[in-house]
């Protein structure tokens, strides 16, 4: 065994003895512990070590006052986790209440607005509709850097030609992406706009966010 | 191969979660005796030790709400007491550092060399001897020692732990054991 061999034996006999090393540098280890006493004294104080380590320092019994004072502050500290516990569905459910409530008050159901004012431009054209394709992928990832993407959300086959109804939205790409891939879900809700909607969809608009042109 | 253990604390944290004290004693039972033990090798002292355990289960009340049981809540419970020993030792060599006008004679005293040992003597070993052979390991070897000959973690849990890969885990343990082995005195008297 060289000087090279002798220093990866030494390296990996922890490794060996925990059953960590493939079936072929076991073989070689073993075939190097075989020959070699020097290692073999080496590993020997490898398998001492933890028999040793426990019987010579061996654990301490259990502090049981400091455990049955700690046990009695975490339960005090369990009753807010248990309130809190309580209160998130609470304040969900009361809020989907309030915004329900807001857009009978107003006279508008309120969750399509909120859906309406995501859509940041939407490029859209009545035109007569053969069949349609939905086209939109399933993304994954949110994280920190905003883009604006144009994501394509139905494939329109008219009498004449395909076009593609595209909406251009804020997403949230990973800092790794580098714009590749597929574009992050996207941080504003994707809506279907179809053709025989789009215009109720528009007019329903706030002005600063209807489309700047027509595609078709 | 499913762990008993894992699934049975699992049961147990979702139980936590739901705010169920009964099933937070049996955590506590479970897991405060192994802690305390492990950061008192770690730290080198009892009292110590008794704190950063405490420490450590406050903190493990505060995220277990968010826990996600990608590892075992063994080894997450282990991270956060590490990370917190870790913060201690840090404290420490701070305040060492700060006090420059100690007296030598005053400071705790460092690992002396033993005498060398016979292998049979091994067992004649006090356990003073390896508190001292432990302390004289730096702070990443000590932990890797630590989590995998008493606690009996194993490498990849060890990782999980510290932070590092399982390479970096198996070159910790094999100097921390070479250095052990030389502090103890055994090297010389096998050569």
């Amino acid at each position: 065994m060289n000087r090279w061999q002798r220093r990866w034996a030494e390296r990996h006999l922890a490794a060996y003895y925990a059953g960590r090393l493939s079936s072929r540098q076991r073989r070689r280890l073993a075939g190097w512990l075989e020959a070699d006493p020097e290692l073999q004294a080496l590993a020997q104080w490898h398998t001492q070590l933890g028999a040793l380590l426990r019987t010579q320092d061996p654990a301490a019994p259990p502090d049981s006052a400091a455990q049955l004072a700690l046990q009695a502050r975490l339960r005090q500290e369990l009753r807010p986790l248990a309130v809190a516990r309580l209160w998130r569905p609470s304040v969900a459910a009361a809020a989907a209440l309030a915004l329900f409530a807001g857009g009978c008050l107003t006279g508008a159901a309120a969750f399509p607005r909120q859906v309406e004012r995501a859509v940041v431009q939407t490029v859209v054209k009545e035109v007569p509709v053969e069949r349609r394709v939905v086209v939109e992928k399933p993304v994954k990832v949110i994280q920190k850097v905003p883009v604006t993407v144009r994501v394509p959300v139905e494939k329109v086959v008219t009498r004449w030609r395909t076009r593609t109804l595209v909406r251009t939205q804020v997403v949230y790409r990973s800092r790794g992406d580098r714009g590749r891939g597929a574009p992050a879900r996207a941080a504003v809700p994707v809506v279907q706009v179809r053709s025989s909607e789009s215009h109720q969809a528009l007019a329903a608009l706030p002005g600063g966010e209807r489309p700047a042109a027509v595609d078709f | 191969m499913s762990d008993p253990t894992r699934s049975e604390d699992l049961a147990l944290v979702r139980r936590v979660q739901r705010g169920d004290a009964a099933a937070l004693d049996l955590l506590v039972e479970r897991y405060h005796g192994p802690l305390s033990q492990f950061l008192e090798r770690l730290l080198g002292d009892a009292e110590t030790a008794r704190e950063v355990t405490q420490e450590t289960f406050l903190r493990m009340m505060g995220a277990v709400a968010r826990y996600q049981p990608r590892a075992k809540f063994s080894t997450w419970l282990y991270t956060i007491a590490t990370n917190l020993a870790r913060d201690e030792l840090r404290r420490r060599q701070t305040r060492a550092s700060r006090a420059t006008e100690l007296d030598d004679a005053d400071r705790e005293p460092l690992a002396e060399p033993p005498t060398p040992l016979a292998e049979a003597a091994l067992a004649q070993l006090e356990r003073d001897d390896i508190r001292r052979a432990l302390r004289s390991l730096s702070a990443d070897h000590r932990e890797a020692v630590v989590l995998h000959y008493y606690q009996g973690l194993s490498y990849k849990e060890i990782a999980s732990v510290c932070g590092c890969t399982v390479g970096t885990v198996g070159s910790r343990i094999h100097y921390a054991v070479r250095h052990l082995r030389r502090h103890l005195g055994v090297q010389e008297q096998a050569e």
